[in-house]
């Protein structure tokens, strides 16, 4: 079987509700190189992301059917999250009362409406260059960064099955769900992989393509 | 034996025989006795719960109605001050103060913001279980009335939340259509060449009418939320209220003369809230009377008044059934589709004025109608002149 690797990230992904705002978002992004796609609500920014392919994500909170609360916006964020995806999200909303649950969510970074297009193009340029620096410590040093919230007080185990769950979810799907390459990364045994994915119940949890199927 | 010694014995049989049957009464009557006061309690309790969800844990109600379950158990006296949303009112049951002794009383005091309510309930003196079961009674009651204030404060928080939150949306929409112009303002300032010019203008084709109908939108609800910030201009009430009853198709049969500076947004929302009032709730054939003037309270011009009298008269009406307290209360209506929240608005828009409204009472009713003084539901409001 050929081994997988990390699609090289080619894009941003837009997520707003708003036409003319994604029209114009992806208008200043593509004059600086950067290759955008657009979605108007979750279900079009998951399709898009199940693709793959994206190393940032622009992301406004309010999204359909609840266009004035932020609960859609922090739920992408959550699945982005939780999926083990290695792209950076940056948060670009009106509200100014949400970056708590954004950064506790796991965004990158948080910018409220309105920006100007160089604060815009700094926060992306930041976010492509950790998200490059990610890519490039995993390659090279086979070093993973994860990202974790943990609650203190309650002993280390609760902090090791987090940041277990977290690393075997994302090496699952950098190799899409790959059992041998995901093994071979993460230096196991496939039965371990398989204890794992029982363990903490990524069967039911990863959602790839369905014409996708894993080596076994 | 003697006769005597037999005697003897036979009364003696029968006392023994007749003694453990009077025991044995006396335990079965004491029994019964018990379980048909056990009984009376658990009745007594459920009717107390009962009572407070027929009444959708309504405060005012639930202690006005609760007093014949509890006076049926030895309590004595409940006397209650309540400030109830900026209305005041006291509530008397059984004897008058004077009779109470303070120390058979168990007292709860609340206060909250637009909440205040002080509550005593006095227990006539009773001993053994009777008293228990007084204690006990009362103490489900008061929880009952402290759990439904909270209901009740809770419920208008929450409301006021949603609303505060509406706003700060509305106010993301306008942010949607800032960020929208300052990026297309960067934009047009790199544009420096034909292609880009092209680019420029599909991209405005498809997204100016979006744009133009989300700030269309926004300035609606701007022009809503923007009362506090309205300006002020002479207002001359006849001819403004006849205009406004005309465009809302009421019939308003009006008298006298006043005018003032006053924000007119503000001062519309009023009476449209007055004037649905109406016709929600009063009488469709009826018409609904308007009376303004100028009222001198004394030598400063500062504390000159203009009074409006807005009334109808409504066949059937029960005065005993009107209370200020209800009226303005948020979230009380007597309409099943209506919120309840028109008058208490129309106090707190007034309020913003320096305003009052008031429900008229028996005196003014006799002023405006002698004979039919009984059959007038109506406000005075009071503006600054």
């Amino acid at each position: 079987m050929s081994e997988h690797s990390e699609p090289q990230a080619k894009g941003i992904l837009v997520v707003d509700d708003d036409l003319a705002l994604r029209a114009i978002l992806s208008m200043t992004l593509e004059s600086e190189g950067c290759l955008v796609s657009q979605a108007e609500n979750v279900e079009q920014a998951k399709t898009h992301l199940l693709q793959g392919g994206f190393s940032l994500v622009l992301l406004d909170l309010g999204l359909p059917p609840n266009e004035h609360t932020p609960e859609q916006g922090i739920e992408l964020l959550n699945w982005i999250v939780q999926q083990g995806y290695h792209l950076k999200v940056i948060v670009l909303t009106g509200q100014e009362d949400t970056a708590y649950a954004c950064i506790k969510a796991g965004a990158f970074d948080y910018l409220t409406k309105p920006v100007s297009e160089a604060q815009l193009l700094n926060a992306v340029q930041r976010a492509q260059l950790f998200y490059q620096q990610h890519q490039r410590m995993q390659q090279q040093e086979a070093v993973q960064a994860i990202h974790i919230n943990v609650p203190i007080g309650e002993g280390v185990k609760p902090v090791r099955n987090q940041a277990e769950e977290t690393l075997v979810r994302q090496v699952l799907q950098a190799t899409q769900f790959n059992i041998n390459e995901a093994a071979k990364r993460l230096g196991l045994r496939r039965e371990n992989i398989y204890y794992l994915m029982k363990k903490y119940d990524l069967n039911k949890d990863l959602n790839f393509c369905s014409d996708k199927e894993s080596d076994e | 034996m003697s006769l005597v010694d037999q005697q003897l014995i036979i009364d003696l049989s029968w006392f023994m025989v007749l003694l453990p049957l009077v025991i044995g009464l006396g335990l079965f009557s004491v029994l019964v006795y018990l379980a048909h006061r056990s009984r009376q309690f658990t009745h007594s309790l459920e009717q107390l719960y009962r009572l407070n969800q027929t009444l959708d844990q309504d405060v005012l109600s639930f202690i006005e109605q609760a007093w014949p379950i509890l006076s049926k158990h030895h309590s004595l006296a409940l006397h209650a001050q309540v400030d109830w949303y900026g209305e005041h009112m006291q509530i008397h049951k059984g004897a008058p103060s004077n009779d109470l002794n303070p120390s058979s009383a168990q007292i709860i005091h609340i206060q909250q913001p637009d909440v205040e309510l002080h509550l005593a309930l006095y227990r006539d003196r009773v001993r053994g279980e009777q008293r228990l079961i007084t204690e006990v009674l009362q103490k489900t009651f008061l929880q009952l009335v402290e759990h439904n204030i909270s209901i009740k404060i809770n419920q208008v928080f929450l409301t006021q939340q949603r609303i505060e939150k509406f706003q700060l949306f509305a106010q993301h929409d306008l942010k949607n259509l800032m960020q929208f112009i300052s990026l297309l303002n960067d934009q047009l300032r790199r544009v420096d060449s034909p292609e880009q010019c092209d680019k420029l203008i599909r991209l405005l084709q498809s997204s100016v009418p979006i744009v133009q109908q989300r700030a269309q939108r926004t300035l609606q609800q701007l022009k809503t939320t923007l009362s506090g910030h309205d300006k002020y201009e002479y207002i001359d009430f006849p001819t403004w209220l006849e205009e406004l009853a005309q465009s809302l198709d009421v019939h308003l049969v009006l008298s006298g003369e006043a005018g003032g500076v006053y924000s007119r947004s503000l001062l519309k929302e009023v009476f449209v809230n007055l004037f649905n009032n109406f016709r929600d709730h009063g009488c469709a054939t009826e018409p609904i009377k308007l009376q303004c003037r100028h009222v001198n309270q004394g030598e400063s011009e500062d504390s000159d008044l203009i009074e409006i009298i807005i009334y109808q008269r409504q066949p059937g009406l029960q005065q005993n059934e009107l209370s200020s307290v209800r009226l303005f209360e948020p979230f009380w209506t007597t309409s099943e589709s209506g919120l309840g929240l028109g008058l208490f608005l129309t106090r707190e828009l007034l309020g913003q004025m320096n305003a009052r409204i008031a429900l008229l009472d028996a005196q003014q009713r006799r002023q405006l109608d002698e004979l039919e003084s009984e059959q007038l539901f109506g406000f005075v409001i009071q503006l600054p002149a």
